[in-house]
């Protein structure tokens, strides 16, 4: 029993020495009951583990979780993995797959080695021996610009390599439930108790017509590309800031913006022209506000011209010349 | 008196001249492909639409009715009565036979190319109706004459352009004309005639599916509005119920109306409006209060009821949820990344904003104007034109192709905006010497009987459009009209220079932009003057008279209905993509090696294999810049076989110079592209599209072998070899016909020691 | 006019004459011999072909005008080798004789231990690999007595058991003589090896005081010494490893295997050669398709779109030349395959009886289409060795239901028809007590008024 501890505790050396497979797979059946399915690898155990003959599969994710690296994507997808991770655990045989998480503070070596530049990184070391052994035993790298950062498509991933169906169970917040059950409950109160205002509300023509032109105006301002392509609000280059994009079928997202104010502007020009104006008594005053208005509509259609003319070199019209 | 008429037939006269230039106009303005080109169809689409037309002309209704089509998707084939919208072949077919049987023996591919002018003549007819029915009969002509021109909607019904779109739009236009005449009126007969042509939409094109959930949304507003009446309730009632069972005839379509989430809404507000009907009834021999709360909560009760047995039945299996193609309208993200092959079609990406000012110029920002005079009066009309704009909008914004629904509402609501600037601008009345404007007794009346007013006159209708804002406005502020000379005209002529503009940018668009038939491309030499690329044709008249009539050729989808429309043989994969597994095959051959390549040709008996090349003259788009598309679709059926990243070099670039990864290099497509193409170059080809330089060595080529290749290199065209007759490989035996003797390897170390 | 006549006479002379003779594919026979001379050692087996009415040209392989083609017409049907000098002209190149086959040619070769380079890079590419020059097959307990020693002069009756190649009296009948070269045949599926060494064979030179150092090229049975590949065009190409083979000398020799005790006056070279000629030739072993046709169940016409679930009948005549004629084919394996990507039926045709008339033998299936439509291939797909290959396909257009092929009234939708009648009866009788009932439209007006 003292041996046996010892060598537990031996440094790192010692592993240098093969490993033999009982202890590695005792090492890690322990580590994961205790930490929910995943073990905290460090550059030997690395070795270690990933060290042939295994009859396990392992999947270790290389990421840098140190909050001075700063790397978005690793916090994103820790969570995900850890909850594929003990998913597993409280599904199946832990024996069949591991999952190891390497923390680039923990692990320089072993990033140097794999010469690799990016986290999070993920692998898949098939088993060599074994029933599930397969011809294939180099490890497998995760593509995440394909799969993405979440833990279902990672799943099906892991699925598709074990050949058995590798659950995702989200487990239910419940704090989250009781908060959202809350805020429902306070609203229907508030509805019923501010009743008279909700409906003023809700039946305000003018409310309803403002929502509506101004989601009209995002949707003919292109604000949908934006939330499918995500491009960045404004593009600096060279010191310069370019709010507009260069090509026709791309834009920045001020870009959209400008143009939505643009045509707000036109069409409240022209609103104001048709309701507005008649209504003046004043003559003079009537006369000034057209001009005003007529004014601002032919600069803001002119400057439209223009906006376009830079999206669309060849366009060859304009107002003023 | 001109012409003996009174004033109000004057004006009658007036508009029809008025209405046929338009559509003179409209059908003009759409000819400039027949005029630069020939009559000929265009893109992708259209040419299946005009086989399957020629098919049924050929042959007969019912025979088209139950087509099988053995020289598509081979071996699967295609069984077309059942999955295609048969409106659009059946319109020309109808067309044809009473030309035909009147004697004028017109070719059925000049009704073809004619037909979305023609029908476009047509929409703007029905945008005209439309609107009188929103404003008034000046407003209609007005938008008549923007639709007529609107670029959006010509992008899709230019002469050439045979698709359904080109006669689904009037479709569109007129069910909508119908369901507010008949909304107006509470007419069941207009209710029927909207389900009539409500069916024709539905056997026409697939964006039916926006009108069965468009006026369903208009009737549910309208009920949260309070304003439910008899007139909705039988507009709606026999519409749904005489459109859906038409609907249903159609096999395409068969009984997804009762069994897909896209149909529901229209169900649902069915329900509810029964629902509210009975408690009408019932309430109206009841009076007392705790009765209706009774009512208000039955009826909450039911909808609720209803809503959650749809979730059910959906969960359960029993009613489809959204389809692929609907669905990422909502989510966004769905097609990129679950469906590459909608997410791959260049229609189905977003559109940004340069798109839009493109399409519609001024009226894109006369459009938030008119939905906003809209706002103002709000009758039941108006509630339509304003959920129209914003649904689609919304969609126009998420699929370019979808800019063709958003373009006729703009036309209308643009059209109100400018007509009512028009009536207050030339409102000859109130000009210096009228102060304030008191409407007299008649006007009230016009409002009542407005569905009368495209009788009146012309004046009266101008003055109407201002006395009925007035009476609006008239607990509020009085009009006291434009009072200056100078400020008229100043707006006028203004507003008479931006039309003026608009035109000439309808044309320059038109021209420019949408008049390509883009199976012959045209482009400018150094001098100036045209130059025609006809690789297209070139390579398709080979196919159609140096080989077996029942060759298979292969190719990627994009090019299956030209293939079988203009080369008449028989193909793979074609533009009606319901296979994908059948097109990842493909795409799994194009991506592979030529030994694994070969297996799969072999297995589907593939004769010729064609790809588009556009290296040589900088045609990009081209099977190289497709090719990732291919990879991807063929990655999500063959995940093993077939890797993206395998393309992408280590720094995740995707060449085809020095730098091409192996496996891009051993990928058919890419021998098949640049095979032969050093030679050209007497060096190292140089490919304009990517600008890059082809790696030097000479591409091998053993299972395969250059058939044909066209004048600009754009089609090539490539014959898949038999198996060798003496049972070696190809590889083997390619390299025996190049000079290359197969060398002795057993024996080597005998041969070598004594040989010294 | 005499002279179409003889035109019209020579047109059917030549037509005449291609008909006549023996073999199927052809009678004009290439003969390429080292000297003009050397036909006088191998009187008898050019006798045999005469006889067998074919028409041989000699030539040297010297000649320079040597033509396999002319104008990219094969010039003649067969090619029979027996030169063995390097060739001065090269108008035999390996390419030509590849050509030559794949135009439907058939070739003999026999090769001696002085094989030329261009006979083995041709033989190269159909598998067979030939041992170096200079060498022989060697076999110390299977050689002729009258062996001069180096054990060279082989007894075999290894011959492959295959009737449709050589004749049950030639597989029982009396070894033959055998000296030459040895080869190796591949695994290509199309080679056959008719003739091999026994398992006590190995390949050597046999110059003198000579040890064998080295890992022979083959040893034992997997040493060929006659192999045959039918390409799959069916033309048929036949090594002989030994040129002494088809000799005169070896024809009349006697046989006794060295340490046996049965001897045998001739050899069974002439009988054997007889075979293996008839069979290059297209002389046996050959079948032929004669008819094929298919029609739905009680119709006969034939069509070329049939309906899912069709009850079907598949007929294909198939005959096979025997002894200078067509006969019915005796086989009873044939089978049809329904194809589309992967076969959907696969079933044994049955044999149908034949009439002493009869060419051919017809097989027939009765199926039922599959439930599934699309574009299907027929397949008969029969190749045995020593037959000429029968891949015989047709496609067929399995198509859906029309729409006037389903059932009209089905029990389910009885409550439809109700309903549809029960609407349609109600609404006759509402119109009928609207009309006669004054009061009731009186009263609906008035409502609509208060409304």
């Amino acid at each position: 029993m003292l041996l046996f501890s010892f060598s537990f505790l031996l440094p790192s050396h010692v592993s240098t020495a093969k490993p033999s497979l009982e202890t590695k797979v005792h090492k890690l059946n322990e580590a994961t009951r205790k930490n929910q399915g995943v073990v905290e690898l460090d550059s030997n155990l690395y070795d270690e583990v990933t060290s042939r003959p295994r009859n396990y599969s392992i999947v270790i994710l290389l990421t840098a979780l140190d909050p001075q690296i700063n790397c978005v994507p690793c916090k994103d997808f820790d969570p995900e993995f850890r909850l594929v991770a003990s998913s597993w655990l409280s599904e199946n045989i832990p024996s069949r797959i591991y999952f190891g998480v390497l923390d680039f503070k923990n692990g320089r070596e072993i990033y140097s080695k794999l010469n690799l530049n990016n986290a999070p990184t993920l692998f898949y070391f098939p088993p060599t021996t074994g029933q599930y052994a397969k011809e294939v035993s180099e490890p497998d790298r995760y593509n995440f610009n394909k799969h993405g950062f979440e833990a279902e498509p990672f799943a099906s991933y892991l699925s598709h390599h074990l050949g058995t169906k590798v659950p995702v169970k989200r487990p239910l917040n419940k704090m989250a439930i009781f908060v959202y059950t809350f805020f429902i409950l306070a609203g229907l109160a508030i509805l019923k108790l501010m009743f008279p205002i909700v409906q003023s509300l809700i039946q305000n023509k003018k409310i309803w017509t403002m929502f509506s032109l101004i989601t009209i105006l995002m949707m003919i301002s292109g604000h949908m590309w934006n939330h499918i392509r995500g491009p960045p609000y404004v593009m600096v280059q060279g010191g310069k800031i370019n709010y507009i994009a260069s090509g026709f079928s791309s834009q920045l997202g001020m870009e959209s913006q400008i143009v939505a104010i643009m045509y707000g502007v036109c069409a409240f020009s022209v609103v104001l022209l048709i309701i507005s104006i008649p209504k003046i008594e004043d003559k003079t005053k009537q006369r000034f506000g057209i001009y005003i208005w007529m004014g601002i509509l032919v600069a803001m259609f002119s400057f439209l011209f223009a906006l376009f003319r830079i999206k669309n070199p060849g366009y060859p019209f304009r107002l003023f010349a | 008196m001109v012409l003996g008429l009174d004033v109000q037939n004057q004006a009658a006269l007036l508009k029809v001249v008025i209405l046929g230039l338009i559509s003179f106009v409209a059908i003009a303005s759409r000819l400039f492909s027949i005029i630069r080109f020939e009559s000929v169809i265009h893109e992708f689409d259209p040419w299946f639409n005009y086989r399957a037309t020629r098919y049924l002309v050929s042959t007969s209704f019912y025979e088209f009715w139950n087509w099988f089509d053995e020289r598509s998707w081979y071996p699967l084939g295609r069984v077309v009565g059942g999955t295609v919208f048969p409106g659009l072949m059946v319109t020309s077919a109808t067309i044809y036979n009473i030309l035909h049987a009147l004697n004028f023996s017109v070719d059925i591919r000049n009704i073809c190319v004619l037909l979305a002018p023609t029908f476009s003549a047509f929409t703007a007819i029905s945008a005209y109706l439309l609107t009188a029915e929103i404003k008034d009969s000046s407003a209609g002509l007005l938008a008549a004459a923007f639709i007529g021109i609107a670029p959006g909607y010509i992008s899709r019904s230019v002469a050439g352009s045979y698709d359904n779109e080109g006669i689904a739009i009037f479709l569109l236009m007129f069910t909508f004309y119908l369901w507010i005449k008949g909304l107006k009126e509470g007419s069941a007969f207009y209710g029927a005639l909207t389900a009539l042509f409500y069916f024709y939409m539905v056997a026409a094109w697939g964006g039916y599916v926006f009108i069965i959930n468009l006026i369903p949304l208009h009737a549910f507003v309208l009920i949260l509005m309070g304003r439910f009446s008899s007139r909705l309730y039988v507009a709606y009632s026999s519409f749904y119920v005489l459109g859906t069972l038409m609907s249903m005839q159609i096999p395409f379509v068969g009984f997804q109306p009762t069994r897909t989430s896209e149909h529901m809404a229209a169900l649902g507000i069915f329900g509810i409006l029964q629902i509210i009907a009975f408690v009408e009834l019932v309430r109206s021999h009841l009076a007392s209060n705790q009765f209706q709360i009774l009512f208000k909560s039955f009826i909450i009760f039911s909808f609720v009821a209803m809503f959650s047995a749809l979730v059910l039945l959906t969960f359960g299996g029993y009613i489809a949820p959204w389809t692929g193609r609907f669905y990422s309208l909502w989510d966004t993200g769905y097609a990129k990344k679950y469906i590459p092959i909608i997410a791959s079609v260049s229609e189905h990406q977003p559109t940004a904003w340069p798109s839009f000012f493109f399409d519609l110029q001024m009226l894109i920002f006369l459009f938030p104007a008119g939905i906003y005079l809209c706002f103002r009066e709000l009758r039941d009309e108006h509630v339509f034109v304003i959920l129209y704009g914003i649904t689609a909008s919304y969609f126009a914004g998420v699929m370019v192709r979808l800019m063709l629904t958003l373009t006729p509402i703009v036309c209308v609501t643009a059209a109100v905006a400018v007509s009512r600037l028009l009536d207050i601008y030339l409102d000859v009345d109130n000009l210096e010497t009228e102060r304030s404007v008191d409407r007299p007794e008649s006007d009230n009346k016009d409002n009542k009987d407005k569905d009368n007013k495209d009788n009146k006159g012309k004046h009266k209708k101008l003055k109407e459009g201002t006395s009925r804002s007035s009476l609006i406005q008239s607990n509020q502020s009085k009009i006291f009209g434009i009072k200056g000379f100078d400020t008229r005209a100043i707006v006028l002529m203004n507003f008479y220079f931006f039309l003026v503009i608009f035109v000439w940018h309808c044309t320059w668009v038109t021209s420019n932009a949408y008049s390509s038939p883009s199976i012959v491309l045209a482009s400018r030499r150094p001098d100036g003057s045209q130059f025609i690329i006809d690789d297209f044709r070139e390579a398709y008249y080979w196919l159609r008279k140096n080989t077996d009539y029942n060759s298979k050729v292969m190719s990627w989808w994009d090019y299956g209905y030209q293939i079988a429309g203009m080369a008449d043989r028989t193909t793979l994969v074609d533009n009606n993509t319901w296979n994908n597994t059948h097109i990842a095959t493909v795409g799994k051959a194009m991506a592979s090696s030529e030994e694994v390549a070969y297996q799969i040709m072999r297995r589907h008996d593939v004769d010729y294999v064609l790809v588009i090349f556009g290296g040589l003259l900088g045609y990009s788009g081209d099977d190289i810049n497709k090719f990732l598309w291919m990879i991807r679709i063929a990655e999500g059926v063959y995940p093993d076989e077939v890797k993206e990243g395998n393309f992408f070099t280590s720094r995740g670039e995707y060449r085809v110079d020095d730098e091409a990864t192996p496996t891009m290099r051993n990928s058919i497509m890419y021998k098949m592209s640049y095979h032969n193409y050093n030679e050209l170059f007497g060096g190292q080809g140089q490919d304009r599209v990517r600008s890059a330089r082809l790696p030097s060595e000479k591409i091998k080529l053993s299972t395969l072998e250059e058939a044909y290749t066209t004048e600009n290199w754009i089609v090539r065209i490539y014959k898949v070899k038999e198996l060798d007759n003496l049972g070696r490989s190809l590889e083997h035996a390619a390299a025996f016909n190049s000079g290359k003797k197969r060398r002795r390897t057993k024996t080597s170390k005998k041969k070598s020691t004594k040989n010294g | 006019m005499r002279q179409i006549l003889s035109i019209v006479f020579f047109v059917f002379a030549a037509f005449f004459f291609i008909v006549e003779s023996k073999s199927t594919t052809g009678s004009r026979v290439l003969v390429l011999l080292d000297k003009e001379d050397d036909k006088n050692l191998y009187t008898k087996f050019f006798e045999s072909l005469e006889g067998r009415d074919y028409i041989l040209t000699y030539k040297t392989a010297s000649d320079p005008s040597i033509e396999l083609f002319s104008y990219g017409e094969r010039v003649f049907d067969h090619f029979i080798n027996f030169a063995q000098k390097k060739d001065k002209t090269d108008n035999i190149t390996p390419t030509s004789l590849i050509s030559f086959v794949n135009n439907g040619g058939n070739i003999l070769l026999a090769i001696s231990s002085e094989i030329t380079e261009n006979i083995r890079i041709f033989a190269r590419e159909l598998d067979i690999e030939f041992d170096e020059r200079d060498t022989f097959v060697i076999d110390h307990f299977n050689y002729n007595i009258s062996d001069d020693g180096k054990h060279t002069l082989l007894v075999s009756n290894n011959v492959v058991n295959n009737e449709a190649i050589l004749s049950k009296e030639v597989i029982e009948g009396p070894p033959v003589l055998f000296r030459g070269i040895g080869h190796k045949a591949g695994t290509v599926p199309l080679l056959t090896k008719i003739m091999r060494a026994n398992d006590t064979a190995y390949s050597y030179e046999t110059k003198d005081g000579q040890v064998v150092d080295q890992e022979p090229l083959a040893i034992g049975n997997s040493i060929g010494l006659i192999s045959a590949l039918q390409a799959r065009n069916n033309a048929r190409v036949t090594f002989v490893g030994s040129l002494e083979f088809f000799s005169d000398r070896f024809f009349d020799s006697p046989v006794q295997k060295f340490n046996s005790s049965k001897s045998y006056p001739r050899s069974g070279n002439e009988a054997f050669v007889n075979d293996l000629t008839k069979w290059t030739l297209q002389e046996k072993g050959v079948l032929r398709v004669t008819s094929r046709s298919h029609h739905k169940e009680d119709e006969y016409e034939q069509l070329e779109v049939y309906r899912i679930k069709d009850n079907f009948i598949y007929t294909i005549g198939i005959s096979e030349y025997v002894n200078d004629q067509w006969q019915p084919f005796n086989g009873n394996d044939v089978q049809l395959e329904l194809i589309m990507l992967d076969p959907y039926i696969r079933v044994n045709l049955t044999a149908l009886p034949t009439t002493k008339n009869n060419h051919a033998r017809k097989y027939e299936a009765h199926l039922q289409l599959p439930d599934v439509y699309g574009v299907f291939t027929l397949k008969v797909n029969y190749k045995r060795p020593g037959y000429t290959y029968i891949v015989d396909t047709t496609t067929i257009t399995i198509r859906h239901f029309r729409h006037n092929e389903y059932p009209r009234y089905i029990s389910a939708a009885y409550p439809y028809y109700t309903g549809a009648a029960s609407m349609g009866i109600g609404f006759l009788l509402f119109c009928f007590i609207w009309i006669v009932n004054k009061d009731a439209g009186k009263t609906a007006a008035e409502k609509k008024k208060t409304n």
